[in-house]
């Protein structure tokens, strides 16, 4: 390999021959300025999306750098300008065929951008405090605005494609918050920054601003002119739509975060700060004083005593004012929301008649219409057409209203069309009161000194950082834009709080920015089929209160939604927002090249696969760089995916455009992970999360003991493997769906003890010391031999060396593993030829030998062998049916069911004739002729014989490879026959060897902890002992005998079990104690791989039992006698035992070490598989 | 006997020929006449189909346009002045047409002039001459020297130099080498390798073979597309007939050389011409080309050594190996040497397929091979190498043609196909047309070819509909450029060529279709208006019976007029007038 140097960006990269630019550019840690799309690590380049461009000095043409071979001496470019254009372009030319969404409707929609599709699917899956926390994020008045929120989001909800009424998204807010108020959750307030904002203003704006600014650490002090926090949240939306104790408990959790209240005073005003001595107090100031004061009617006499302004009105009655309203006649003069609530407000003070006079039609009304329906329902009369002209009184006395009749007419400036008045219509409307609820202004006196207003009289400031004229003062809600809804409000707040916590640390204010969004409704009107399939279901009501029944109090109207409706509503959302929207490598390259989201094109559009169980596929996002399909393909081996059709309408779909379902998929997701962009995604919805990081850990679930990383989302936990900038790593379904369930499932937390024959909760305390009781108890009787400690091949190095002792040393009992001793029932095969039956050689192994003799099947075993063969190592596979790695080797040889022995024995015993090894090595084998090969074994002479001259033609390293599994496929001598051929062939230098991969996880683990019996044939032996009924009593941790028919029986009379499980067993139904135990997922804890290799997984799930199984075996020592550290917990316990990490101990103790040359001489020194994953490491 | 030989090459069987080929030998089975009748391959005279030759005592004459009564007329040995009207060359002398005359017909050499499934036809006419003469003393280096010296370049459409091509594959080391011959041939209007391998498959077969022990190789495998089903039956009766003889085989000509040749029938994506692609295809994968290095010299089918080369290419190495590279060399240019192969297509008089020097220029090529344009039309440009080529307007065609001069033009050789264009071709249109093909063609893969062509597209396809924006000029511009800079392969690469050339020699056409909303060649049925001029009506009512949609009104004998909402532009009207009384703008 030659070494040489080229340069990028004026950095010299090393490389070798074979290169491509952007291997030796990844290498040498410069991946970050070479994006890619279509590549994938490990596999061949694919070249297609273009994003990986370069310019080359003195070259026209960019280069792939994917592909591009690293030359010496080059000269590299990987931003110039022209680079930069063609990737813009390449990503805009991608864009445009990209009919999809990034953020779902109802996000966009909402001024806050709360991200409503995420709540609502916790809300459905009954994760509460995870949908309050997501409402939060962005509103922290979600009790308020699931009531009285205009809902924008609803209005643009594509549920109302599909069956005209969109998700009950405020109705589904609204029962998240009323949940929180049962059940609130500890909030507190970010590290203090020494920084002091005054917020003047203690409405939706201010409220909000202030949660946000007490998040981030800064002091907040709120000066609210009137007598309690709420502003027209309180004042202006009567009790029957926002009752007082849902302010007051929201309001509260914003204040307990620590805010200082000044309320009665108004700043600007006597008795008030002056915003002078705000701005020299506070390091910034935020404005938020609302549209408090009602608009003047402007007709003639409408200062008369009786005529009111609707927010008056309202303010009034919530201070406990009283108006002359029973049994009065009460016009409304308006036909926004602060009417309709006046007037039912004084319906429900006991007025005889309300009428609403509005000079448009009800098509026109701004109000809610389910507002303007209730009030109606309620008996208020709404009379269209009508506008007052002047207010008619006699004296103190009200006569009435003189209206006029309108027409409407040509639209006006706000598009609504204009009423006209009709000549000669006017008439009196008698009535007692007049509650004029025309509109709201702001009322900025006392504070306008130095800072710009509008002409609309309102504070000037920009909308999207809050910046007012005066440095260091801030604005928002009404009180800049004039009267608007409470959503504004909120949204202003928390931009507010984010741009001024920006001014308070790096002194400059922050402009809020959308960040890129593609969007499908830039591709055309979306139709019903661009929807993907939704479950049936009707919108859901919340109940309310009958109309009679209203009238008579303040009582809230609605009802909120019950669980199975929310459920049921949340059931109806189409899932708009993509499930990559976070880590999609599109939109972040999108957003890092500037683009915005009006490209458009012609696409093609295609329907979502829905099919599978566990996958979504849909094809508009999709930009065909077959990452998917290679991974699948080339990794896996499976090739459910490809590519059909040509040209502009190429789409990825499994062969034949078929559904997913139904193909040879294996679940196992990793086309998920090699996904750039949302194509693929996991159904459940915390898998789909992909973020970096997590915890270090392992899958337990079978003897590959995968490496994976446990993370954390609001939907709860996922496994996955760990990201690598070399080949991608592999998880199965299993791994993937399995470890969470684990981790989340139906567990058991509290001891169990036996009394009266039923199994009764019991505290630690109790259930240990009958635990040990009881054991003891049979030591006496029996003998302690007749005792058995047992864990599964789920434990930790750990855990299993605490197991041991506590058998070993506290009782003297007999250790071992039931699991493991039924993976191993064909007869410890190996344990005379290399001591214990285990592997000699590694994955790295595999990867690097020249021959694989493999006997059975893995899928994941056959993705890492598909790797080896494109290394350049030949296959020979030994199965009874046309498996994956049969179709993978070069040689297949066909063996009937259960005669591998017989005919790795023949390959062993040619071997020997054509090395000229010696002949022990295959004395122990059966002779076969070649003719009886057929006959016997079902082996096509010619496929034994191809067979035979691979193997002999073995230039390099050969492993042979089989499972322990007792379901796959092998036959009693199997094993040994493996061995041997392996051993003759084993000559031809190190990196030989075997690799038996078994259900059981930390198999080596336990052997190395001594848990095992180990050294021979004592596995063996301890299986006789079970089988003769030696065993009355016995200690079982993760170990459900009832799996396995042999030993169930053998162990279905004992005296007293103890059983210490993650779930209720089978097993451990009949025990007598039964204790929780943890998972290393919660716990932690070292494992060994059947290749030798140590894992390390550190805690990554939330604990879910009180006590540890560590803790729990250490306790039981202690109780038990044996010396503990002084003072000392389990995790000193631990401590003293030999560490773990150390990988040359337990080398030691496994004595790794295969007799290398078979020529008389072995080699003496113990192999030492050194793990190259260092992270991994403690 | 009289033997009259019948060009029933795919050209000719769609002009009619297979009838006439029926009506001879009924004659000579049902009327035992005394002929010989055998069919032959296409000569090139397309535009004449169907030919028949009629040999009578070595006395060679050729009849064009010929119909099953005049052949029989021919067959009992009849002339009359109808006859001689059709006669076009007379023992090979100078044509009528002066088609044949400018030509020098080496890879066609035999095309038209012998019995394409007969080996003794070929054997007799100098076949395999030059395997032996290869097998019989000369090393692989001095063959492939051999090529090198004479300058042979690919005719696919690349123009690599051969001799070099066979010198990597021949310098790789593989268990195995391969020779693919892609007769893959999908330019729309070109049929150079089609009528090769239907006219003379067994010299393909020689230069495989050739090249297999230039190279190394002792495999050899034919690309061909599945609609070429003559062609495929044609090399496969041939490949027979080969091995039958021992002219392919174990051990040819008891040398140590072996070589065996297979077909495999691609499903017709022209893709699959591309090189990477075509392998992919043959390994059975889907078609689609993958990024060079490594070339296919290095790592190609099923990643052994493998050389790649055009039927066209190597119907030119037998003769190369018996009349010498100097031979071969001395005709043509500095930059290209020998003949190329064409075929006219377009507006011109005399379409089909020619060959001729290198460095003949495109005028004496289209006027005085081809004919010229149809008469009363002017010659407004021509289009070379197919949809990834470019158009080369009239004033340029005094360029000598070779590989340098066409390639400074935007245009490409390719594999020769040439369409002709007159003053009625709206350029837009034309470069809307290929693109349009390509864009259809792609194979999905990179980004700016399989989303870039289509974007291209809407562009020019809102310019003709009349939608055109003034920026659509840049932005496609911008567009093409990038699409030829960053595909993977020739399609994605030359895709753009008709659009760039065109924009640089006719981008006044595009501004009038934006800015003027108007198709200067009056073709764009979106831009056209058709009117009656009353001064030339005489009210006949013909155009009123003729619109497909009663767009035109009128009485009788007065003028007609034209309802311009009604009518959908499509001409019959100006086809059926008979007194130029409608006008088109």
């Amino acid at each position: 390999m030659a070494l040489f140097e080229f340069i990028l960006d004026g950095v010299k990269v090393p490389a070798e021959d074979g290169d491509t630019i952007l291997e030796a550019a990844a290498r040498a840690g410069l991946s970050d300025r070479i994006p890619t799309l279509c590549h994938e690590p490990g596999l061949p380049p694919y070249t297609s999306c273009y994003v990986c461009v370069v310019e080359q000095e003195g070259r026209d043409k960019l280069l792939p750098a994917c592909s591009s071979p690293a030359a010496p001496g080059m000269v590299l470019f990987s931003h110039s300008p022209k680079v930069v254009a063609s990737r813009k372009t390449a990503l805009e030319l991608l864009l445009s065929d990209h009919p999809a969404d990034c953020v779902a409707p109802c996000s966009r929609g909402c001024p806050a951008g709360i991200d409503v599709q995420t709540y609502l699917a916790q809300a459905r899956g009954g994760l509460w405090e995870e949908a309050v926390r997501t409402i939060r994020e962005r509103n922290p008045l979600p009790g308020i605005c699931g009531r009285v929120c205009v809902r924008k989001c609803e209005d643009v909800c594509r549920r109302e494609l599909l069956d005209e009424q969109p998700v009950g998204i405020n109705m589904v807010k609204r029962a998240v918050a009323d949940h929180w108020m049962e059940t609130p959750y500890a909030e507190a307030p970010g590290p203090d920054t020494g920084k002091r904002v005054a917020i003047v203003g203690g409405g939706p704006a201010g409220l909000t601003a202030a949660y946000y600014l007490r998040r981030m650490g800064h002091g907040v002090t709120v000066f609210e002119m009137r007598e309690k926090l709420g502003g027209m949240l309180r004042y202006g939306i009567p009790d029957y739509r926002l009752p007082q104790d849902i302010l007051d408990f929201e309001i509260g959790r914003i204040t307990d975060l620590g805010v200082e209240i000044h309320t009665g005073s108004r700043a600007g005003a006597a008795g008030g700060p002056a915003l002078a001595d705000l701005r020299s107090r506070f390091d910034a100031v935020f404005l938020s004083v609302g549209a408090q004061a009602g608009s003047p009617a402007q007709v003639e006499g409408e200062d008369h005593p009786s005529v009111l302004s609707g927010v008056e009105f309202l303010g009034g009655v919530v201070r406990g004012e009283r108006f002359p309203v029973e049994g009065r006649k009460v016009a409304v003069v308006g036909g926004g929301n602060t009417a309709i609530d006046a007037a039912r407000t004084a319906l429900r003070l006991g007025a005889e008649h309300v009428t609403i006079l509005y000079r448009r039609t009800r098509a026109e009304m701004p109000a809610n219409p389910e507002e303007i329906e209730a009030a109606e329902h309620e008996g208020v009369r709404i009379e269209y057409l009508i506008a007052p002209v002047r207010i008619a009184a006699e004296g103190d006395r009200l006569q009435g209203i003189v209206c006029r009749k309108m027409v409407l007419g040509e639209p006006d400036a706000s598009g609504r069309r204009r009423p006209v008045p009709v000549e000669g219509s006017e008439h009196l409307a008698a009535c007692d009161l007049v509650l004029a609820a025309i509109g709201q202004k702001v009322d900025l006196s006392g504070l306008t000194d130095g800072l710009a207003v509008t002409r609309w009289g309102t504070l000037q400031a920009d909308e999207w950082s809050s910046v007012t004229s005066m440095d260091g003062v801030f604005a928002g809600g009404d009180g800049i834009t004039g009267p608007a809804v409470v959503i504004d409000a909120i949204a202003h707040g928390r931009r507010a709080a984010l741009s001024m916590d920006q001014y308070l640390r790096v002194g400059a204010p922050r402009r809020a920015v959308e960040i890129f969004s593609s969007r499908k409704e830039n591709f055309g009107e979306v139709r019903v089929q661009d929807l993907p399939p939704g479950l049936p279901g009707r919108r859901q009501r919340q109940d309310e209160l009958p109309a009679e029944e209203r009238v008579a109090s303040f009582d809230e109207v609605e009802a909120t939604l019950a669980e199975h409706q929310v459920v049921a509503e949340t059931a109806r959302c189409l899932s708009c927002g993509c499930a990559a929207a976070e880590t999609c490598t599109l939109r972040s390259l999108a957003e890092e090249y500037g683009l915005d989201d009006s490209i458009r094109g012609q696409t093609v559009r295609h329907r979502l696969d829905d099919s599978h169980h566990r996958i979504t596929l849909d094809p508009d996002k999709c930009i065909l760089c077959t990452r998917c399909i290679r991974t699948c393909g080339e990794v896996l081996g499976i090739a459910v995916l490809g590519l059909v059709n040509r040209g502009f309408e190429t789409t990825l779909s499994p062969s034949l455009g078929r559904p997913l379902a139904g193909t040879a998929c294996i679940a196992c997701g990793n086309c998920v992970d090699a996904c750039p962009t949302g194509a693929l995604s996991f159904k459940d919805p915390a898998a789909s999360r992909r973020s970096r990081g997590g915890a270090p850990s392992v899958c337990t679930l079978c003897g590959e003991l995968c490496a994976v990383e446990l993370a954390t989302c609001s939907f709860g936990l996922s496994a996955r493997p760990p990201e690598t900038d070399g080949p991608r790593q592999l998880l199965c379904e299993l791994g993937r769906h399995g470890l969470p369930e684990l981790a989340a499932g139906e567990r058991l937390t509290r001891p169990l003890v036996r009394r009266e024959g039923r199994l009764v909760s019991a505290t630690w305390d109790e259930a240990l010391a009958a635990a040990l009781h009881g054991l003891s108890g049979v030591a006496r009787e029996h003998g302690p031999a007749s005792l058995l400690l047992a864990g599964g091949g789920a434990l930790s190095w750990e855990e299993a060396a605490l197991l041991a002792r506590l058998g070993r040393e506290g009782f003297g009992a007999r250790t071992g593993s039931l699991s493991v001793l039924a993976e191993e029932g064909d007869g410890y095969a190996l344990d005379g030829i290399l001591d214990a039956t285990r592997s000699t050689a590694s994955w790295d192994d595999v990867e690097a030998a020249s021959v694989l003799l493999v006997v059975g099947e893995d899928p994941m075993a056959a993705a890492r062998l598909r790797r080896a063969v494109r290394r350049g190592a030949r296959i020979v596979a030994l199965t009874s049916a046309p498996t994956r790695v049969a179709r993978l080797a070069e040689v297949w040889v066909e063996t009937r069911r259960g005669s591998s022995s017989r005919v790795l024995g023949w390959l062993a015993k040619e071997l020997v004739r054509r090395r000229g090894a010696p002949e022990e090595l295959v004395q122990a084998f059966p002779d076969l002729a070649f003719d009886c090969l057929l006959q016997d074994c079902g082996v096509e002479p010619a496929a034994a014989q191809r067979a035979l001259e691979v193997l002999a033609g073995a230039g390099g390293p050969v492993v042979g490879l089989a499972s322990l599994d007792p379901r796959a496929e092998r036959s009693p001598g199997t094993l040994p026959a493996l061995t041997g051929v392996v051993q003759v062939l084993g000559g031809t230098g190190a990196g030989s060897g075997l690799l038996l991969f078994g259900r059981h996880a930390n198999r080596l683990g336990l052997l190395a902890a001594g848990l095992l019996p180990g050294d021979g044939a004592s596995g063996g032996e301890l299986e006789a002992a079970i089988h003769k009924a030696a065993i009355r009593g016995a200690w079982l941790v993760r170990e459900d005998p009832d799996e396995n028919r042999d030993l169930a029986v053998a162990l279905a009379d004992l005296r007293f079990l103890v059983v210490q499980d993650c779930f209720l067993t089978a097993t451990a139904a009949r025990a007598d104690v039964v204790l929780p135990a943890s998972t290393h997922l919660e716990a932690g804890g070292t494992f060994v791989r059947h290749d030798g290799r140590i894992l390390r997984a550190l805690p990554g799930a939330p604990g879910r039992v009180e006590r540890s199984v560590a803790r729990v075996l250490a306790e039981a020592a202690a109780l038990l006698g044996l010396p503990a550290a002084p003072a000392a917990g389990p995790d000193a316990a631990l401590d003293r035992l030999p560490c773990p990490g150390k990988v040359g101990w337990i080398l030691q103790e496994l004595r790794i070490g295969v007799p290398r040359t078979v020529h008389g001489e072995v080699d003496p020194a113990p192999r030492h598989v050194t793990t190259r994953r260092t992270s991994w490491l403690p | 006997m009289r033997r009259l030989s019948v060009g029933t090459a795919t050209c000719g069987m769609a002009a009619g020929a297979g009838k006439v080929l029926e009506r001879l030998q009924h004659l000579r089975a049902a009327e035992g006449l005394p002929l010989e009748v055998v069919e032959t391959g296409c000569i090139g005279l397309c535009y004449s189909e169907p030919l028949v030759e009629v040999l009578e005592e070595g006395h060679h004459v050729l009849y064009g346009a010929m119909t099953p009564d005049l052949a029989e007329r021919l067959a009992r040995g009849q002339d009359d002045p109808e006859l001689a009207a059709r006669k076009i060359v007379e023992d090979g002398g100078p044509d009528r047409d002066g088609v044949l005359t400018h030509q020098r017909r080496i890879a066609l050499r035999r095309c038209g002039h012998i019995d394409p499934g007969s080996l003794s036809d070929y054997l007799a006419t100098g076949g395999y001459e030059a395997l032996r003469r290869v097998l019989g003393g000369m090393s692989p280096k001095q063959v492939a020297d051999s090529v090198t010296a004479s300058g042979l370049r690919g005719r696919g459409g690349g123009g690599f130099p051969t001799g070099r091509k066979w010198g990597l594959a021949a310098a790789s080391q593989g268990r195995h080498k391969y020779v693919i011959c892609n007769a893959d041939e999908g330019d729309p209007g070109a049929f150079m390798d089609r009528s090769l391998l239907e006219g003379d498959p067994f010299s393909i077969l020689e230069g495989m073979a050739i090249c297999g022990y230039a190279i190394g190789a002792d495999a050899g495998i034919i690309y061909c597309r599945a609609e070429y089903p003559k062609a495929l039956v044609r090399l496969r009766d041939a490949i027979g007939q080969a091995m039958a003889a021992g002219w392919l085989g174990d051990g040819i000509l008891g040398s140590g050389f072996s070589f065996h040749v297979k077909i495999k029938e691609g499903a017709g994506a022209f893709v699959c011409g591309e090189e990477t692609a075509l392998m992919a295809s043959i390994e059975g994968q889907r078609g689609m080309p993958r990024f060079r290095p490594p070339y296919p010299a290095v790592k190609g089918l099923w990643g052994l050594p493998t050389n790649i080369n055009n039927v066209e290419t190597l119907a030119n190495v037998p003769w190369i190996i018996v009349e010498g590279p100097e031979a071969f060399a001395g005709m043509g240019t500095e930059d290209s040497k020998g003949t190329k192969v064409f075929a006219l297509a377009g507006r011109i008089r005399r379409g089909g397929l020619v060959e001729v020097p290198m460095g003949m220029t495109l005028r004496q090529l289209i006027f005085e091979v081809g004919g010229g344009v149809p008469p009363g039309r002017t010659f407004k440009a021509v289009q070379l190498g197919g949809p990834s080529g470019g158009c080369i307007p009239a004033r340029m065609a005094d360029l000598p043609i070779d590989y340098k001069n066409i390639s400074a033009t935007g245009a490409i050789m390719g594999s020769g196909g040439m369409v002709v264009m007159d003053d009625t071709t709206c350029m837009v249109d034309v470069a809307r047309y290929f693109l349009s093909f390509t864009q259809a063609e792609s194979c999905g893969k990179c980004t700016f070819c399989r989303v870039g062509t289509k974007r291209m597209l809407e562009i020019l396809e809102r310019i003709v509909a009349g939608h055109g924006e003034e920026a659509d000029i840049p932005r496609l511009e911008s567009l093409a450029r990038q699409v030829n800079a960053s595909s993977l392969c020739g399609l994605g690469q030359t895709a753009p060529n008709p659009v760039l050339t065109t924009l640089r020699y006719f981008r006044e056409e595009y501004e009038a279709h934006i800015r003027e909303k108007c198709c200067p060649a009056h073709s764009c049925s979106a831009l056209v208006r058709y009117s009656i001029l009353a001064d030339r009506c005489t009210g006949c009512g013909l155009c009123r019976k003729a619109c497909p949609v009663s767009a035109i009104a009128g009485e009788a004998k007065a003028p007609h007029v034209i309802d311009e909402a009604v009518c959908i532009r499509c001409g019959k009207c100006v086809a059926t007038c008979n007194f130029d009384a409608i006008r088109k703008d």
